[in-house]
This record gives structure tokens, sequence and C-alpha cells, in this order.
């Protein structure tokens, strides 16, 4: 009983700090299969997408079967189509030593709302273009 | 049994905890209804209190004391205009705000935009209405140039600050004495851009002696930058709201009335939108939008982009004080012309009730104008979304915007 009661007590104070508590930065990984239903694109970002500071992430491509691809050319894009503008900056992308992943730099949002981010990715087999969309 | 009770005991006294707490929040509430937490945090996004110190890695003297003074004096100095009637604090008054209430700026001439306030510009990261300078101490160079503004020269500028006792000593201490240009034999009108009897003295002059007026110059201008720098955003009503809702005081319903309390929850709401680009303790995103205010006569980002590139004095430039990897924002702005056409800097809304006129043409004389603006505004090739607003809601809006300013 007395296990019951303490569990009780742990479970309720913990609910109770997490409504004071603020969170620490959480990462954000997400992944988007292709239109074309060809390659995936999987994002690793250091913290949320948020309004104002750089978003530092990574980002990598896979087929559907999860092995990755050195694309030929990549671009990236991104904006807000709902009032009519793309992203604030010029983002970049930077080769990392290990295959198939991308440092991203220059990367940033200026407004909440729903955003886009797209990557256009060409191998010598084929095409597809990755986009995630997302709400900040 | 008795640990069963105590547990249910710890149970009711953590709700009623609880309870107390979402009573207790209720309470102190403003308005006709309580915030959101999420209300809350947007509110709290605009305190003032979450603003850290400027910096500016391109300036490596913009809290220094003595540049500091420098830069005091020389902003206050007439001399450093072409007849001498003119001084950067012409534009930017002290009494109102470092603006001067005009619809364009009015120096040796007729200007081109409107004078924004300084107070709590250095958190900028762009510059001009066009962001078409990337510092501080960058932007304070361009209208001693400027025909229009202070129509100065830079060989004038070396020559004032080398031949003044004062201005000298003051330079060489903080700057050192290494690379002033020699004053008996330096040019008195010359730049590399402006009239073409300038650009031919400029580009007479030595190349070392060029580059030794350049340093000069940008120098002056980092002076300049750490005065305005001290020019902090000032405490406002609606700051000391935000405080009373931090501080857990019950008096906060009094800092704000009931018409400004529905202004602030139309300016934070999906309604009117403001929040979307006056955000962040400034109440500006630093950014550019295009709001269907430029257009055909002046396209406003677009223009500036290669001119903030190839500008000598940038972040990149030989003379920044930053590693090339502190000038994100300058590597990695945005570079399409179609992109930024017609875009202007969102201003910040401090003190904006008392720094009329609006927009970077100054063609709004009242708030009111500035909100017409927007509910009638065309949304295709523009940023902006339909904005819907009835007359009272544009009257609780101008009365939170009034709260924004701050008593001198």
């Amino acid at each position: 009983m007395f296990t019951k009661t303490s569990t009780i007590l742990i479970t309720s104070l913990i609910l109770l700090s997490g409504c004071v508590a603020e969170s620490a930065p959480a990462p954000w990984q997400i992944s988007q299969t292709g239109t074309n239903n060809i390659y995936q694109a999987h994002l690793d970002c250091e913290t949320q997408p948020e309004t104002g500071p750089f978003q530092n992430c990574t980002v990598s491509f896979t087929d559907l079967q999860g092995v990755n691809i050195t694309p030929e050319t990549i671009l990236i894009d991104g904006g807000m189509p709902l009032h009519g503008h793309g992203l604030p900056t010029s983002p970049v992308l930077t080769t990392l030593e290990q295959t198939g992943t991308y440092r991203i730099d220059g990367l940033k949002y200026n407004m909440p709302g729903a955003w886009l981010l797209g990557f256009k990715v060409s191998t010598s087999q084929n095409d597809d273009k990755i986009i995630f969309d997302f709400v900040i | 049994m008795t640990a069963y009770k105590t547990g249910i005991t710890a149970i009711l006294v953590l709700l009623s905890v609880t309870v107390f707490g979402i009573g207790l929040f209720l309470l102190q509430s403003p308005g006709t209804a309580a915030w959101t937490p999420q209300e809350l945090r947007t509110i709290r996004s605009l305190s003032l209190t979450n603003l850290p110190p400027a910096e500016d890695k391109s300036n490596r003297y913009a809290h220094n004391e003595k540049a500091i003074a420098l830069g005091t004096q020389l902003f206050f100095d007439k001399r450093l205009s072409r007849n001498g009637q003119v001084s950067c604090a012409s534009c930017h008054q002290p009494d109102n705000y470092f603006s001067d209430g005009q619809t364009i700026a009015m120096g040796q001439d007729i200007g081109r935009r409107n004078t924004p306030s300084l107070h709590g510009i250095a958190y900028n990261d762009w510059f001009f209405w066009d962001g078409r300078k990337d510092s501080l101490w960058s932007q304070a160079l361009a209208p001693l140039e400027n025909p229009a503004e202070h129509d100065f020269s830079r060989t004038a500028v070396a020559r004032l600050i080398t031949g003044d006792p004062h201005y000298y000593q003051a330079y060489t201490e903080i700057f050192g004495s290494v690379e002033i240009p020699d004053q008996q034999t330096l040019a008195a009108d010359a730049q590399p851009s402006g009239s073409i009897a300038q650009i031919q003295a400029w580009k007479a002059l030595p190349e070392q002696q060029r580059k030794q007026v350049d340093r000069l110059f940008a120098n002056t201008g980092k002076a300049l930058a750490a005065y305005v720098t001290t020019l902090k955003p000032l405490q406002t009503r609606f700051d000391d709201y935000i405080e009373a809702l931090n501080s857990e005081k019950s008096n906060n319903q009094s800092l704000l009335n009931e018409q400004e309390l529905r202004g602030l929850r139309l300016f934070i709401s999906d309604k009117a939108a403001c929040i979307n680009c006056h955000s962040g303790p400034l109440l500006t995103n630093q950014s550019f939008h295009n709001i269907g205010s430029g257009g055909k006569n002046d396209s406003g980002r677009a223009a500036a982009i290669s001119r903030v590139k190839l500008d000598r004095f940038n972040c990149l430039g030989e003379y920044s004080d930053a590693p090339p990897n502190q000038c994100q924002e300058l590597k990695f702005m945005q570079t399409e012309r179609h992109q930024t056409w017609g875009s202007f800097k969102t201003p910040s809304l401090r003190n904006v009730s008392n720094t009329a006129p609006y927009f970077h043409d100054g063609r709004y004389k009242a708030l009111s104008e500035v909100l017409d603006h927007y509910t009638n505004a065309k949304t295709e090739d523009t940023h902006l979304s339909v904005i819907k607003l009835n007359a009272q809601d544009k009257l609780d809006l101008i009365a939170f915007l009034t709260t924004l300013t701050a008593n001198q």
C-alpha cells in the first residue's frame, strides 16, 4: 500500500511540476518521402523550428529501403505559401564526412504559421522532390 | 489503511493546490477574460527583459567608453556637413525619440525615406529601411557622404578628425596612431562615389592614403555606433504590465485598461496578425516584407542586396572586426530579387504612437491610416493575408499601441 501511495504521490508531483517547469530545447528529427515516392529525406535539427534564430540541422537522403544515396545535385527551398514569400535567407548545404549527410547553414524562419521546406534531389537515375510541411 | 488515508489526503492536498493555483491565475488575469497559457507565452515574449546586451562582433569598440564619448560628440557636431548646419541629431532628434516627425528626412536636401527612431536600433540585423547596411557602424557612414544628408566627404571627415586637436587625441587614444592619413597632403573633398570631381580626387590619392582614409572613416562610424548603442529601448507601460504578470502581483489590472487589453488580445491574435511580423521585445522580426507599400517607385530590399554584398564596410570586409563565421546574416541573406522586390524592414513598434509619420516613405500621419492600409491592402503580390477589423477593433488596437510608447 505504501508503495502505491508513493507512486501516486510521485506521479502527481511529476504531473504538477510538468505544468510549471520550462522544458529543455528538444531536437527535431523528421523524415519525409518524396512526391515521386523514390527517395526520402531525414532532417536532424538541434532545435524545433522557431522564429528568429538560425536552426542548425543536417539532412540525409535514402531510398525507400533506407539505403543512403548521394545525389548529384540537391536544391533547397522553402517558404510560406499562405503569405506568398520564401525563406528569409538562402540556406547552403555542405557535405559532411558521413556519406549522404549534409549540414544546412543559414536556415531560419521569420514568421509563425505554416511553412514548407523542400529538397529537390537528382541522381543519375531519378529526381525527387521532398517537401516537409510544418507549423511554427 | 493509514497509508491509504495518507495517500488520499495527499492527493486531495495536491488537487487543492492545483485548484488554488488556477484560481489565483484567474484572479490575476487581466481584462475581460483570462489569458490562455499560449497567450501568456506570447505576451511574455515581447518583454524587454528578454533582450540580451546588444552585440556587434564587427565593432570591437561598441561598448568602449572612450568610443562612446567620441561618438557622442560626433553625433551632435554640425561640422560633419558641407554647410556646417547638419549633424546626425538634425534628423535623429533626442527630444523626438531620435526621430524627426517629418515625412521624409531633410538634411542638405530632401531625402528619400522616413527617419527611423534610434532607441534599440543597435539590436537590428539590418539597417536602413531596405537593409543596405549590415551593421550600425557601417550605416552611420552613409549619411555623411550622402548629398541629401550631411553632403560631407570621406576625406573631409578625415581632415576634421585629424585637424581638430581634441578629436585627434580622442581618436588616437581609442584606435591608435598608426594608419592616420597625413592632414597636409589630403585632398579636401574626395570619396569613391559622388560627384565626378569627388571621384577623380579620390582616384588621384595614393592607394595607401585611400586605405588610411577608409580605416579612419570606418573607425568614425564605430565611434558613432558606440554612442547609438547606448540608446536602449525605453521601459513602457506595457513592459510594466508584463513585469506585473511575471511577478504574480495582483495589481496588474490597473496598468492597462479594458480597451488596451482588448487591443493587446487582437494584436497577438490570428485575426489582426500583427504579431506575425511585429514580434519579440522590439516588436519586429528584423525581416523584410512586401506589404504593398513598395513598387514601381521603390523596389526596397531588392535593390539593396547587391549594395550590401559589395559594400567594403560590410561584415566580411577588411574593416570589420568580426571573423567570417560571425557574419551569418550577410553570408546567408536572401538574394532572390523577385522574393525581395517591394519589401522593407519591419519597423519596431516601440514608441510608435509618438513617432509618426509611418512607413518607409512616411505616407501615413496617423495609426488609423496604417490600420486602414492593412485592412484595404491587396494580398496578391504581397506577403499579407486578409485582415478584417471593424472600427472598434481598430480603436482598441490603437489604444494598445499607445502603451508601447515610453516617457522620454
